[in-house]
């Protein structure tokens, strides 16, 4: 396609908005690798940041608590959103369309705010602050995106799949896990990622209902950070940036999937 | 008679709409059965009322002279032919196939044998292995009729199953179809709005109108006998007239159209001197020659050509009977005999037709 006259500004001002938001990343991504100690100086190139972290025993012991509350998150809010969009979908019933219309008001609620109600509903209810209850939070907080998505992939589901099922003789749950889930595959997978993605990448919520000794990935940077901003800091940060992108990416050709 | 099929008195409302209204009909086993209408008459609700995916508001739907009215899809011993085809994108058209016999855990080898044997029925040999997206239109078609004929259902229903393929596709499809279901034996009910498949392919039809059976018999029964205008007029093509009647005998019925013609119809004892009724005449029974004489039919009329329209193997004629009656007559174009001649617009002519060849109308 050409570019010409009045549309060019408009490309330039596309260029200098993803600069200015894969700027910075790329800035941390490259000095992670930087041989200086003091960041903002280049000074040749070295894995040492990476060698380090991976030898830091309460880097490694994060990284644990992250990976178990992500993955055993993703397992739960998968499988409830999952079935619970699949219930709005299927079932007519009184309130409907408010439970359709109050998904998004989780995902809009400033994260400070569903923190401190979680942490005052722990105290409560008598649970101590763990990994228990980042995993709660972290279901909680997963299921309205795990449920946007596996309802976007319902709504293009044809219906008639079901019923062609049920005509065959398959009860409703064999129509379930032999019709219904095979198609709404890719949908389930990619909420599953994303679940793990949101979840391994939380500060804000786990920083508030995190006990002693559940120290995550992002509160373990948060307190390295607080002792001065180090290269193995821009290497961990690397790392998990690293994680996102390859899972959205993912997630995002999942979604786009058709069949 | 043995009956496959009963709808008792089936009424289906959807909040406001009354889709089904008080349906009564009894399918013969092996009967190729067809519900033919204009779109939203209810076809499609009454084959899902068959199939258990609604559930009639009123009224009772026996199979093999059991009530089914409340037993869910899979307890019936009924297989459909969406329209759509609805195949399992995610499975071969083996696993397509199979899949009915899986749910009744049917051994693995009698499976592969019938699946081989159902692949064989509709034409579609090895090509178990693929995948719906990798078959033709026509070929998909098969395969959603395979999948539900291999359970061997009491019924099979099919809701416009042939509406997605093009004009040759589709003629042949219905030969096909027509000799398949001859050959197994089972009852198919049929859906369809193309008035020709019905009547080309049904043993009997039954046309719906706005969720009521409006007339239902045989392709020949309909077409020649049309109960109401609404038949008729859905029905291939007709002339519509009223008039009142001013004389009957053992034989005849003799009236005056409102454009002041006399017609002889045949008698018919549900009416009385003085009454006002419609009748109908297709426009294929009409005899038009340049001069009188050669008819001895009992109407005769002398009429205008006002248009002409060429339709290949027929001429369409618009004919002027009276001020307020026009006629339209499709005659062949013959090399010999009475209708040999071709007229054109202005031509003053001789119509007649026979007295059975008019229909009296219900309404
Ligand atoms: N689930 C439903 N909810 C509400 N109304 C419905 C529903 N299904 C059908 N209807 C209505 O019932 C009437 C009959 O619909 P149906 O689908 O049986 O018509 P049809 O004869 O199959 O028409 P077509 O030839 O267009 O397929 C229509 O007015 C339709 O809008
Ligand atoms: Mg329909």
């Amino acid at each position: 396609m050409k570019v010409r006259g009045f549309f060019q500004p408009l490309t330039w001002f596309t260029g200098a908005c993803y600069l200015f938001l894969y700027l910075p990343i790329c800035v941390l991504v490259a000095f992670s690798f930087n041989t200086s100690r003091f960041s903002v100086v280049w000074r040749g190139f070295t894995w040492e940041w990476y060698i380090k972290l991976i030898q830091d025993p309460l880097v490694l012991d994060a990284l644990k608590n992250s990976l178990i509350v992500a993955v055993v998150a993703m397992i739960l809010s998968t499988i409830i959103g999952t079935l619970t969009a699949y219930g709005l979908y299927r079932y007519r019933f009184r309130g409907k369309t408010v439970f359709d219309g109050i998904l998004f008001l989780p995902i809009v609620t400033p994260e400070i705010v569903v923190g401190i109600s979680l942490v005052i509903f722990f105290v409560l209810i008598h649970v101590n602050l763990g990994l228990k209850t980042i995993i709660i939070a972290h279901v909680a907080f997963d299921i309205p995106f795990v449920m946007l998505i596996v309802r976007a992939r319902l709504q293009g589901m044809d219906r008639t799949l079901e019923e062609a099922a049920m005509d065959l003789g398959a009860d409703e749950w064999t129509t379930f896990f032999k019709v219904t889930i095979p198609q709404l595959l890719p949908g389930i997978i990619a909420a599953a990622l994303l679940a793990f993605t949101l979840s391994f990448d939380d500060f804000v919520i786990t920083f508030f209902v995190a006990g002693v000794g559940s120290t995550t990935l992002p509160l373990k940077i948060y307190s390295m950070v607080r002792l001065g901003v180090s290269p193995k800091i821009n290497a961990l940060s690397a790392l998990i940036v690293s994680v996102s992108i390859i899972l959205i990416t993912i997630a995002d050709r999942l979604q786009r999937k058709s069949v | 008679m043995d009956v496959s099929v009963e709808l008792k008195g089936v009424t289906k409302r959807f909040d406001e709409v009354t889709a089904v209204d008080n349906v009564s009909l009894k399918i013969r086993r092996g009967e190729f059965f067809s519900l033919l209408g204009p779109s939203g008459c209810g076809k499609t609700t009454t084959l899902r009322l068959v199939a258990g995916f609604e559930h009639p508001s009123e009224g009772k739907i026996l199979i093999n002279n059991a009530d089914v009215s409340n037993k869910r899809p899979y307890e019936r011993n009924v297989n459909t032919v969406f329209q759509n085809y609805a195949l399992f994108p995610h499975l071969t058209v083996a696993g397509n196939i199979q899949f009915g016999l899986e749910r009744k855990r049917t051994p693995k080898d009698e499976m592969l044998r019938l699946v081989v044997e159902a692949l064989d029925l509709v034409r579609l040999n090895y090509m178990g292995d693929r995948y719906p997206h990798q078959l033709s239109g026509g070929q998909q078609q098969r395969v959603a009729l395979a999948r539900a004929l291999i359970l061997r259902p009491e019924v099979l229903l099919l809701d416009e199953p042939l509406g997605a393929l093009d004009l040759k596709l589709r003629k042949e499809m219905q030969l096909e179809l027509k000799s398949l279901q001859e050959k197994i034996g089972i009852t198919f009910i049929y859906v369809t709005h193309d008035q020709e498949e019905a009547l080309t392919m049904s043993d009997r039809i039954a046309v719906m109108e706005t969720g009521r059976l409006a007339q239902v018999g045989t392709a020949e029964e309909i077409y020649e006998y049309p109960k109401t205008r609404f038949v008729a007029d859905f029905i291939g093509e007709s002339n519509f007239f009223s008039g009142k009647i001013t004389a009957i005998d053992d034989n005849h019925l003799y009236l005056i159209t409102d454009g002041g013609l006399k017609i002889t119809l045949p008698a018919d004892k549900a009416h009385t001197a003085g009454q006002h009724i419609n009748f109908s005449v297709r426009p294929e029974k009409f005899r038009v020659e340049p001069e009188p004489g050669t008819s001895d039919w009992e109407n005769q009329f002398i009429g205008e050509i006002v248009n002409k329209i060429y339709l290949g193997e027929s001429i369409h004629y618009v004919i002027a009977l009276s001020a307020k009656e026009n006629i339209n007559v499709f005659l062949k174009k013959e090399r010999s005999g009475p209708q040999k001649t071709v007229f054109s617009i202005g031509d003053k002519v001789h119509v007649s037709w026979h007295r059975d060849d008019s229909v009296i109308l219900v309404d």
